[in-house]
């Protein structure tokens, strides 16, 4: 096999995810776009360009809602899996390996191998840190996601506040209303019910060659 | 999410993940979230 053949045969999950996410992306961009010229003429004004579209308050809400419940799932997953557990489930540890384990179980400071990172051999900060950096930097972009949602939200709805000949309001004020919430809300529900129904159906239903299940004779008591 | 496996494995050899062109993926991934919220960030800012 060439070089780029072991590539892309290498990396291929998060290759193609890449490629899936750029298209879904694109495709959004082109309805939202289409949905949002539809909005404007049925106000009687005029339409824009899809440039301008893509430099607007609404597409940019529309995309981090989206985003800043993706990193919350994953964020609250990683975390809650350290302490809690689901019996049976591929998702979870076995009951009584809640915690976040022995320097010896994660290879720290002492324990660390010739090929362990860096930060995991220093001790200290670094590898405090480093310890929890999945869920730090998952945190993190949930935090900058939800803030770009709340900022581009605040412009989009003074923009029908406007439209409607209402005054526009503060961002502070943009935070208690119905319209912040139900965008918040409406795609936390969605990832709440996702993660919790794969964390159980795990336990009774398998995908034979997928990592994210036990072996299909497994039985259903089998934890981890 | 992810199942979780015995033991740490043994890669598949030295090199071959966490250098060269896997982080190039990581590098095209993390440049791709942290420009996208800057940008997102900045329309908001800029009452587009």
């Amino acid at each position: 096999m060439s070089r780029a053949g072991r590539f892309v045969r290498g990396n291929s999950l998060s290759l193609v995810f890449l490629v899936i996410f750029l298209a879904a992306l694109a495709g959004q961009a082109f309805a939202g776009w289409h949905l949002y010229n539809d909005d404007q003429h049925s106000h009687h004004d005029p339409g824009v360009s899809l440039a301008r579209y893509l430099t607007s308050s609404r597409f940019a809400v529309e995309t981090t809602e989206n985003w800043q419940s993706e990193f919350l799932q994953f964020t609250l997953y990683i975390a809650a899996t350290i302490w809690l557990i689901q019996r049976g489930s591929s998702e979870s540890k076995e009951p009584g390996e809640e915690g976040a384990g022995s320097d010896e179980e994660q290879r720290l400071g002492a324990h660390a191998t010739g090929d362990s990172p860096k930060w995991a051999r220093v001790g200290g900060l670094r590898t405090a840190i480093y310890s929890n950096s999945l869920v730090l930097v998952f945190g993190i972009l949930f935090l900058a996601s939800w803030g770009a949602q709340s900022v581009s939200g605040w412009r989009d709805f003074n923009d029908e506040q406007v439209q409607h000949g209402e005054g526009p309001i503060s961002w502070a004020r943009y935070l208690t209303e119905p319209d912040f919430w139900d965008r918040t809300l409406q795609n936390w529900q969605s990832e709440f019910l996702a993660v919790g129904s794969m964390a159980i159906f795990a336990v009774y239903l398998r995908q034979r060659g997928s990592p994210e299940s036990k072996p299909v004779g497994a039985p259903h008591d089998a934890t981890g | 999410m992810g199942r979780r496996r015995p033991g740490y494995g043994g890669g598949d050899g030295p090199g071959s993940a966490g250098g060269g062109p896997v982080r190039v993926i990581f590098s095209v991934y993390a440049t791709l979230i942290v420009v996208g919220l800057a940008y997102f960030i900045a329309l908001g800012v800029a009452n587009r």
